[in-house]
């Protein structure tokens, strides 16, 4: 196993920029995660370490050594593509023996066999080995792809969006699989999904790509509550992330452009439960009730906004609701929509506000931004 | 599910049976003259020029006799003092007061046939899927131009380059030899061959090439042993039509080729002046000269069914 270090990597296809001036590090033995948008250039990146492209500008090192100037075969990678991964005209068993028979790796047929089988074992698709490659089903069908990789014990791995085809049930199956796969043989992964729970779930860090750029690296609850940006802030998350704009909030011209407040942040109560500082303000459009949780999607000053919360909180919900937002989950982003950092936390702030106070409570600072908290945690 | 409920994909009872009767029809008028090819290989000549014409008929092999010797006619005398004949074609040919006096050239033209037809497509198939390869994969420039050109080629029927060919073949000294004729017809076929086996190419998910060029081969090796074998309908399909071509070329053959490397094309209708009306020999000759096509396309069949439905083939 080895690092993986992009320096500056940049690359168009016919002046269209696919990705810019890229620079992060895979670390030995790191599980990383670029998550990204389609066509945000993450399959791009991933082909350009294992050499299927070539970049336009910049530098790449693989366990330490140049790798720009060598061929994809001398690079030391596996790869695992999306699709269209298995030989159609060869068995399960030579679809796994494939790499290891390349020229010039001297291996004897009792070592591949050995190889091989111990990989299949370890994916349990041992008995399946006879299979031609087109009779088997999704899910082992993604398993030899993956085992085609872990035969060669490669200095990393590339997986481009391995999971995507499949489906939910097994998708988890294999992701949990694969998280324990890798903590056992200590691989360096660089793994490339859109998906925010395979993201999160899998990741030591995740890497942001929007529009061929990385916006933030980091562990993955970082990048969930402290996004760099607003594009960040919008890509990451299962559900879309609330956004006011300032004038919505009637906040006065200011530093702040947006503020931004995750589903779960927000406190949805029966309309019964108002009380004299806590009006109905919200209508509620829809609730959907996902068992450990409920989404309930409302309409408040023509903004459509998402809750995530306990089903016991949500009670019987009418058309109209009281929405509180906590205050740790307040996020406030400049006009050019970098998010402003969060000012220490102090006693004057309440745990949650009405959503109606919310404007008041920001502005209440003027240019100075009140001492919203970050840091309960 | 009832067998009498409506079904857009299965064809109804009455509509199968007027297709089978459709096919049957249409088999039984393709097939009737190479019966009566074959048939006639089998006939002595009287019988095979008889009106009203022999279904029922003696079988001999007279035809095939005739079509691999020459022989003369002799007198009654001369007849008589010969020893007994040793074989039973000699006994054959006797019967009709004929001596044999050697080995037609028969064999030499359809050997010619074998070595020119099949190199022809060897050397087609060979340099149209790496062409079409290049074409498939690599940002050749001007490509779309390029493909075109190649296409025009078969815009006019191929004989009408005979006589720029022709003089062409006599100041190279290709004329009537077997190499002029195999890279000719590799010519005349590459078209065909590059287009169609692109198509093919096309269709292969490239994701296959660079898995295994990540894996450690060589474009070239992945191209053999990734590309290929699946390229494999489009390979037999492509080999059995530049094969159909390049065998019963006939124009070109009786051109550029009268000697050495005359193909059976040509030589067969000779066959008919040696003798009178020798019908049975001609026909044996034109059976021979099926079954080559015939076997190479039976042992393909499975591959060339997926070659006919290109572009339908399950991604």
């Amino acid at each position: 196993m080895a690092e993986v270090a992009l320096d500056g990597i940049a690359k168009a296809f016919k002046r269209t920029p696919a990705v810019r001036d890229l620079t992060f590090t895979v670390h030995d033995g790191e599980f990383f995660v670029l998550l990204g948008p389609t066509g945000a250039g993450k399959t791009t990146t991933l082909r350009l370490i294992a050499g299927l492209e070539r970049p336009d500008a910049g530098g790449l090192s693989i366990g330490g050594r140049d790798a720009l100037a060598l061929a994809p075969a001398q690079r030391d990678v596996a790869f695992v593509f999306q699709q269209y991964s298995l030989y159609p005209h060869l068995s399960v068993f030579d679809n796994l023996a494939f790499p290891l028979r390349a020229p010039g790796k001297g291996l004897t047929e009792p070592d591949i066999r050995r190889r091989v089988e111990a990989v299949a074992v370890k994916l349990r698709i041992d008995h399946k080995l006879g299979n031609r490659a087109t009779q088997l089903s999704g899910g082992e069908m993604q398993r030899v792809s993956i085992g085609r990789a872990l035969v060669r014990a490669p200095a990393c791995f590339l997986m481009d969006e391995p999971l995507s085809s499949l489906d939910a049930k097994l998708r988890e199956e294999l992701r949990v699989e694969l998280k324990h796969l890798q903590a056992e043989l200590g691989a360096t992964i660089l793994y490339v999904t859109h998906d925010q729970v395979e993201a999160m779930t899998l990741a030591d860090r995740v890497g942001v790509l929007i529009e061929g750029r990385l916006q933030q690296v980091g562990p993955p609850n970082e990048v969930y509550e402290r996004p760099v940006n607003l594009q960040v802030a919008q890509q990451v998350g299962a559900l879309p992330i609330n956004l006011f704009p300032a004038a919505q909030l009637r906040l006065p011209e200011a530093e702040i452009g947006t503020v931004g407040v995750r589903p779960e942040h927000i406190v949805v109560r029966p309309a019964a439960t108002a009380t004299r500082d806590a009006r109905p303000t919200a209508r509620v459009l829809r609730v959907e009730r996902l068992g450990p949780e409920d989404v309930i999607t409302l309409e408040w000053n023509g903004l459509t906004l998402y809750a995530a919360q306990a089903p016991e909180l949500t009670g019987a919900l009418g058309e109209s609701a009281t929405v509180r937002v906590e205050t740790e989950g307040v996020m406030r982003f400049d006009r050019e929509g970098r998010r402003l950092p969060d000012a220490s936390p102090s006693a004057g702030v309440p745990a949650d506000v009405e959503l109606d106070a919310l404007g008041e409570m920001l502005g209440a600072g003027g240019a100075q931004p009140p001492a919203l908290a970050a840091g309960v945690r | 599910m009832s067998t009498s409920a409506h079904s857009i994909v299965e064809p109804t009872a009455r509509v199968k049976w007027m297709a089978g009767v459709l096919v049957a029809a249409y088999a039984l008028v393709t097939l009737i003259p190479i019966v009566w090819i074959v048939m006639t290989g089998f006939k002595s000549p009287s019988d095979s020029i008889a009106y009203p014409p022999k279904v029922i008929f003696e079988p001999t092999l007279e035809g095939y006799v005739n079509v691999f010797t020459t022989r003369s006619r002799q007198s009654a005398e001369y007849m008589a003092q010969l020893p007994p004949p040793q074989t039973w074609y000699e006994e054959l040919v006797r019967e009709r007061n004929m001596v044999i006096t050697g080995p037609s050239r028969f064999a030499d033209r359809y050997m010619n046939s074998l070595i020119i037809g099949f190199g022809a497509t060897f050397l087609t198939v060979i340099l149209g899927v790496m062409a079409a390869y290049a074409f498939s994969r690599f940002r050749v420039p001007l490509r779309d131009d390029l493909m075109f050109f190649i296409l025009s080629t078969r815009m006019f029927p191929p004989v009408a380059v005979a006589i720029p060919i022709f003089l062409m073949y006599r100041e190279l000294g290709l004329s009537d030899t077997h190499l002029g004729m195999i890279v000719l017809y590799t010519a005349v076929n590459l078209s065909l061959a590059v287009w169609l086996l692109k198509g093919f190419i096309d269709e292969i998910p490239r994701e296959y090439e660079e898995a295994a060029m990540v894996d450690g081969y060589s474009r070239f090796q992945a191209f053999r042993k990734v590309v290929l074998p699946q390229a494999k309908a489009g390979i037999a399909a492509t080999a059995i039509f530049s094969l159909i071509f390049s065998w019963n070329e006939y124009n070109f053959a009786i051109l550029l080729t009268s000697g050495q490397a005359q193909t059976a094309p040509p030589f067969i209708p000779l066959i008919i002046g040696e003798g009178g009306l020798d019908w049975p020999a001609v026909s044996a000759a034109t059976t021979l000269f099926i079954l080559p096509v015939l076997i190479f396309t039976v042992l393909l069949r499975k591959h060339l069914l997926a070659g006919i439905t290109f572009g339908a083939v399950r991604r």
